[in-house]
């Protein structure tokens, strides 16, 4: 099953400066199992997602993608790969050029890899734009003359454009009001059944990721610190003290459900954070080994892989 | 001399990111009065052979320094040519020079500043190292050095002023390009498999080409300035072309005598840099700097 691997990443790193915002991570994507990517804000989510879509230039570490090593090939010879990974930037305004209208900058992928006619390139787009339920009309209009939610279509557009084999959506959904968030993933998710797009899945709410996702990711500051190959029963299923205060952290509707939650304790910063485990701050089930070594992802389970010294105290 | 490289880095630097569109522009009249003047002057230039009543360098000795007249209505010069016929004609020396030197510092400075801020790291240094010696030239200088060694001329005048404008336009360029840069279209654009070049050519300059504008037209009333002022001391057009810069030279002797020769000239300068600096001001005033 080797073969099915569409994008693998070992011991990945980017450091800004001191800040080590993707610090060794190693993740691999398979065909028709889109992964989702959760942390929260700052945990490197988005500069994991701009690393394997070659934006930003790795500090270190490995990616394979469609099988072959592409970490320090340069931009020339990664062009014709590019068709197959497109991304979905998080936000969604900015990422046109505001010189050009939405249509030509969609228009560009089209004339980069294709040899198709204006005229096939028009209707490719016309078909492309009512795919995302886009009137294309639109096409015509500067990014800034379109709503959260259009643009938002539009950017996936322009990915989907390209008929790639992955799609590294950014936070796709958090801009737009919750009326739109459902139809949003209720697209994404046919887009993928209907032509067999693989994403990776980045967001912070938890709640989207069984919906559109095969197998999960949680991130805290750099590091992955659970990986689980389904999606079922997410809640009960997570070990991780982090994942679980995560899930724990997510809105229940009922009032009277909800925990009240403990006050922040000091989190762990600078120097520290490479030392031992960068969760200990926060962490309610912490050990002493936990400020020593740093904890490494082992198989708990089947298809499941835990950064943990103490989950024996976790799941009491 | 380093003040003034400090003015000219500062003026380069004031220069946002900008965008305006060419219908509002117009929308205040000292705006629009500046357009006006300038597209008489452009007009004036073009028809200059039908315009002018006499031949610019005719010689009428007999003439000389005479009074306003239907025939000549601004009079006569010391060698009794037809003032207004040389004003006309010179027109095109003072647009015609400028221009040049604008579409050669645009044209060498825009691209040497994208690439210098897109490519960035050693291409960069080398390329912001030239600029800043060229930033650090007094234009004076480096024109009293090319009349010196290639002579004095129209032309090397254009020559020596381009030398010291593009690299305002170089570091115009680069400040903006590296501001785009990044920006997430840049990357989007890079994720649509776009290559290098046609980044730069077809985005970057298409974002910069507004602010290029918005400080090639509060240039260009000090370039015509330089180009009269280095003709007046001897260093540009030479006599007896029917430059306003020359024409003020060639009356200077006659200040007491017969200050007409000096007042037309002076006063048409004067107009044609006050239409320039209202149009530039007014695109200035309608710009949305980023
Ligand atoms: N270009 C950059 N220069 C310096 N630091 C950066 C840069 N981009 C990101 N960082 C830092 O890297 C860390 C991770 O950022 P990243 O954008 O990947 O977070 P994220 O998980 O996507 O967060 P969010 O959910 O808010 O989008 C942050 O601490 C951020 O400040
Ligand atoms: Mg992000």
């Amino acid at each position: 099953m080797k073969s099915d691997i569409l994008l693998e990443t070992k011991q990945l790193k980017k450091y800004y400066g001191t800040v080590h915002a993707v610090d060794g991570v190693s993740l691999s994507i398979q065909k028709g199992q889109s992964l989702g990517l959760i942390g929260e804000s700052g945990s490197g989510k988005s500069t994991f997602g701009k690393l394997v879509t070659k934006l930003e230039k790795p500090s270190g570490g490995e990616i394979r993608f469609l099988g072959r090593s592409v970490e320090n090939i340069p931009e020339r010879k990664f062009r014709p790969l590019r068709k197959e990974i497109q991304i979905v930037f998080q936000s969604s305004g900015d990422v046109f050029d505001p010189c050009y209208t939405v249509g030509d900058s969609i228009r560009e992928g089209l004339h980069n890899y294709t040899d198709l006619s204006p005229a096939e390139i028009e209707d490719y787009l016309d078909e492309t734009f009512e795919r995302v339920g886009l009137n294309p009309a639109l096409k015509n209009r500067a990014a800034k003359q379109l709503s959260g939610g259009q643009c938002q279509r539009a950017n996936i557009a322009r990915a989907l454009i390209l008929h790639p084999q992955l799609i590294v959506c950014d936070e796709p959904v958090s801009s737009l009001d919750y009326s739109i968030r459902k139809q949003m993933l209720n697209l994404l998710n046919k887009i993928q059944e209907q032509e067999g797009i693989t994403y990776l899945f980045i967001t912070h709410d938890l709640s989207n990721v069984p919906y559109v996702c095969k197998a999960v990711a949680i991130m805290y500051h750099g590091r992955i610190v659970e990986y689980l190959d389904h999606t079922d029963n997410l809640g009960e299923n997570v070990m991780h003290p982090y994942s679980r205060l995560l899930f724990e952290s997510v809105p229940v509707p009922d009032p009277r459900k909800r925990t009240i939650n403990r006050e922040l304790p000091e989190r762990v910063q600078g120097e520290n954070l490479q030392k031992g485990c960068p969760f200990r701050g926060e962490c309610p089930i912490q050990e002493e080994i936990c400020a020593e070594t740093m904890p490494l992802l082992s198989e708990e389970a089947t298809g499941h892989k835990v950064a943990c010294h103490c989950l024996h105290k976790a799941n009491m | 001399m380093d003040s003034m490289r400090q003015k000219r880095e500062k003026k380069a630097e004031s220069f946002g990111v900008q965008r305006f569109s060419w219908h509002v522009i117009f929308r205040k009249k000292r705006t629009i009065a500046g357009a006006v003047i300038i597209l008489c002057f452009v007009f004036t230039a073009l028809f200059a052979p039908v315009l002018a009543p006499h031949d610019p360098l005719l010689v009428d000795i007999v003439n000389k320094l005479q009074g306003p007249s239907p025939a000549y209505p601004f009079g006569t010069d010391q060698l009794g040519r037809c003032i207004l016929s040389r004003l006309i004609w010179g027109s095109r020396y003072s647009l015609f020079y400028s221009s040049l030197v604008l579409v050669i510092t645009v044209a060498v400075g825009v691209p040497v500043g994208m690439l210098s801020g897109y490519m960035g790291g050693k291409v960069d240094s080398l390329l912001m190292r030239i600029i800043d010696i060229f930033m650090a030239l007094p234009s004076f200088i480096v024109a009293l050095a090319i009349a010196g060694t290639l002579g004095a001329s129209g032309r090397n005048l254009v020559l020596a002023m381009s030398l010291v404008y593009w690299a305002d336009y170089a570091r115009l360029s680069r400040t903006l390009t590296l501001q785009i840069k990044e920006q997430n279209y840049m990357m989007a654009l890079k994720a649509s498999g776009c290559s290098g070049v046609s980044i730069v050519f077809r985005h970057v300059l298409k974002n910069i080409a507004p602010s290029v504008v918005a400080l090639a037209t509060m240039d260009i009333g000090t370039i015509i300035l330089s180009i009269a002022g280095f003709s007046f001391i001897g260093l540009g057009v030479q006599a007896p072309a029917p430059e306003w810069g020359i024409m003020l030279s060639d009356s200077k002797q006659f200040i007491q005598t017969c200050p007409r020769l000096m007042f037309f000239p002076g006063l048409t300068i004067v107009l044609i840099v006050l239409a320039f600096n209202l149009l530039g001001e007014g695109i200035q005033d309608e710009n949305e700097t980023e």
